[in-house]
């Protein structure tokens, strides 16, 4: 194959290549548009009204002694 | 330099073709395998559900008062001491702790509720002696800005007698809404006890059940 190829064949072939490319990246493109940050659509609250929580339990504490022995005075 | 023969020329341009398509599927092949949520696929817009689940939650955050020891002063017939600093004279209430501030109840969950209390003694259970003189009572306050829509009428107007089970002040209702906003969901519990100088030695303690409904 000692024969050149031709011009035209040469033009085909760059006419693909850029073809190729172009339709290449619009289709990357295209799928890199698909990808969407996350965004809360709904939100929906479960409600239980009327539940009661485990009671909690506080203290009250005080201790009373008895006063000191008073002195009645008199005699000794 | 002799010019690039044709042959030259299109033998680049078939790398280039396939360096084009290769790149492509590369970076096609390299989106498919990032599978980042909520990458959707057939539509144009995505949409997530998120449910928050309510949750009913009390604490008390100061769950005791202690008045410590002492006893009833000479020539007084009884201590009367609260948990807002007050009493009737040291004189009167020797020993006796002051520095008390009450029961602390915090919403801790993210809903509103309603707040019940419930003392297991009276004041003759809990302090004894002469009955028209000992006293154990309450008084609710606020402990950050309002936290509670209406605070229980019995007892947020003035100290009054706590309510105990299976007794006719059962009802303790002490805040009808108690908010679940960090900065306003505390509500206080004072406690005012009159010993009279004729109560029987001893220590004494009392429980106070605190109960939360979801609203």
């Amino acid at each position: 194959m000692d024969e050149d190829i031709s011009k035209s064949t040469v033009i085909v072939l760059l006419i693909l290549t850029i073809m190729i490319s172009v339709v290449g990246t619009l289709v990357v493109l295209e799928e890199a548009q698909r990808i969407r940050p996350l965004s809360l659509g709904n939100q929906e609250m479960q409600s239980f009204a009327g539940e009661t929580v485990n009671p909690e339990l506080g203290m009250i504490k005080v201790n009373l002694q008895r006063p000191p022995a008073e002195f009645k005075g008199g005699t000794e | 330099m002799n010019e690039l023969s044709n042959r030259t020329l299109a033998l680049l341009l078939v790398f280039a073709i396939v360096f084009s398509l290769g790149g492509t599927l590369l970076a096609l092949g390299k989106m498919g395998k990032l599978r980042i949520t909520g990458m959707v696929t057939n539509v144009t817009e995505g949409n997530v559900n998120a449910t928050v689940t309510s949750r009913v939650a009390l604490n008390l955050t100061v769950a005791s008062v202690d008045f410590g020891t002492g006893y009833v002063g000479m020539g007084c017939n009884n201590c009367t001491i609260d948990t807002q600093g007050g009493s009737n004279g040291a004189g009167c209430c020797v020993g006796f702790s002051t520095s008390q501030v009450g029961l602390v109840i915090e919403n801790t969950g993210n809903t509103y509720i309603q707040v019940d209390a419930n003392f297991t003694k009276n004041a003759s259970q809990f302090i004894g002696g002469d009955l028209t003189r000992a006293n154990f009572s309450i008084l609710i306050v606020d402990n950050e800005t309002q936290s509670c829509l209406t605070l229980g009428s019995t007892w947020s107007g003035g100290y009054a007698p706590v309510p105990t089970y299976n007794s006719g002040e059962s009802a303790g209702l002490i805040c009808d809404v108690l908010s679940p906003d960090q900065a306003n969901d505390t509500i206080r519990v004072h406690v005012n006890i009159t010993i009279p100088d004729n109560a029987p030695a001893g220590s004494k303690n009392t429980s106070v059940i605190i109960t939360g409904t979801g609203l």
